[in-house]
């Protein structure tokens, strides 16, 4: 992915704006019930690179207020991500997407349970087949999954048929825009070629 | 665990590898910087030419090259550790350490990063459920492919070039959908690629207040040694380096 894309760090320089304000984790107070949902998963997340040590009291809050997510960061923090697979069955067998996307990759790189290939590809199956809502990029990561995973197994015609699908819905393409976009959303002016 | 070996050879880990990742398993940790110091002497005998540093941002290059040609203007950049990558005792000092060993050493220094504003306006432009359903990327996944075109830059521009990358090891490899430099870089056609994630060593928030990092039991917490793989999911050859507990005296600690 992202083949086409040349970086000129020239103009980048010229027009970039700089602040030293701010911290990576924003320091909030965590027994503020006040605090908006989204800042707490913010807060979970961020944790996990810059205040591992609050990493499980920012997730288990933001886990308490809806964001099941939470538990995955538990997992990569405490290296028992039981739990978190735990919640991924569960929500699975109820027929969620995320989660059937979520244990499909976990089963794939045999992450927090042992490593099913079979498994994995039935699993993302479900989920492309219960999409009906067709978000492309999704869609396509999906198919990327799938494409490894029969490239893998030696499965020729399949991971053709997997690469096809990609090619034709323009992957790389909707990749480097979407990059492009966010980039110059954010005031930083590379010079991306597609 | 994998079979350990005590014989830390940063040489021997890389091999052939065009991309090296040197991965932090924690930025609190002073000691993994000065680890990272002892790999690149090593990794510079053995043909790198590059070293690559998330901790700085790409609007710093022209900076840092001028102290890189000079020796000159260091302060900038120790001024920027100082202000956004304090994580503990030493940590900032540890950080500006390994930018002057690099230059010694004779390894061309590169910044890979945004700054936190840019990072923050990306995140604003992209919430929980954008990012979910994927019609946008999370600022975290936006400098894993802005790094990644960095540095296959330098590595395409010449077949000489050999890049080793200090970063957190949740960016060297993919952390939840996140997409890490592992997988990203393979993409732009560059293979050769390994991952040595440091671990145990200890932390501290000041002289006083010091953490043991080390998940190893027994005599091992105290053993400096590396061992082949890594426990989560990763897709190239990698390897963990334990730095022991109370090994390696740093500003008296």
């Amino acid at each position: 992915m992202n083949k086409a894309i040349t970086i000129s760090l020239f103009l980048y320089t010229a027009f970039c704006t700089t602040s030293y304000a701010g911290s990576f984790f924003p320091k909030y107070d965590i027994n503020n019930s006040e605090l908006p949902k989204t800042t707490v998963m913010a807060q979970c997340q961020k944790s996990l690179m810059h205040a591992p040590k609050q990493l499980e009291s920012w997730c288990e809050k933001a886990y308490k207020l809806g964001y099941w997510q939470a538990l995955e960061y538990i997992g990569l923090y405490t290296g028992d991500g039981s739990r978190y697979i735990s919640e991924l069955n569960r929500r699975t067998e109820s027929g969620e997407l995320d989660p059937i996307f979520a244990l499909a990759w976990n089963y794939s790189y045999g992450r927090f349970v042992s490593r099913d290939l079979e498994k994995s590809i039935s699993l993302f199956n479900r989920y492309l087949n219960d999409n009906t809502q067709q978000e492309k990029v999704r869609l396509n990561s999906v198919h990327e999954e799938l494409l490894l995973i029969y490239e893998e197994l030696g499965n020729t015609a399949k991971s053709a048929e997997h690469k096809k699908y990609l090619e034709d819905n323009d992957d790389i393409k909707i990749k480097n825009v979407m990059l492009k976009k966010q980039l110059e959303a954010a005031g930083v002016y590379l010079n991306i070629n597609d | 665990m994998n079979k350990i070996n005590t014989d830390v050879n940063y040489r021997t880990m890389a091999g052939n590898a065009r991309l090296l990742m040197l991965g932090e398993s924690s930025h609190n940790a002073a000691i993994y910087k000065y680890e990272a110091i002892k790999a690149l002497r090593q990794l510079k005998a053995a043909g790198f030419t590059h070293f690559a540093i998330e901790m700085l941002p790409l609007y710093m290059q022209e900076k840092i090259e001028l102290y890189q040609r000079t020796g000159k203007g260091f302060k900038v950049i120790q001024q920027y550790f100082d202000e956004y990558w304090n994580r503990g005792y030493l940590v900032p000092k540890s950080y500006g350490d390994l930018v002057k060993a690099a230059r010694e050493i004779g390894l061309k220094i590169v910044a890979l990063d945004l700054t936190l504003d840019e990072m923050i306006a990306i995140d604003d432009s992209c919430d929980f459920e954008m990012a979910r359903t994927g019609s946008c990327s999370t600022s975290h996944s936006v400098r894993n492919m802005v790094w990644t075109q960095n540095i296959s830059n330098i590595l395409k521009q010449s077949n000489q070039n050999r890049v080793v990358a200090f970063m957190h090891r949740w960016h060297a490899v993919s952390s939840n959908f996140q997409v890490g430099l592992d997988t990203l870089v393979i993409d732009q056609g560059i293979l050769k690629i390994k991952f040595i994630d440091f671990i145990g060593g200890k932390a501290c928030r000041t002289i006083n207040n010091c953490e043991g990092y080390s998940d190893e039991d027994g005599e091992l917490k105290n053993k400096y040694f590396y061992s082949e793989g890594f426990p989560f999911k990763h897709a190239v050859t990698a390897y963990q380096v334990h730095i022991p507990e109370n090994g390696f005296k740093i500003g008296g600690l």
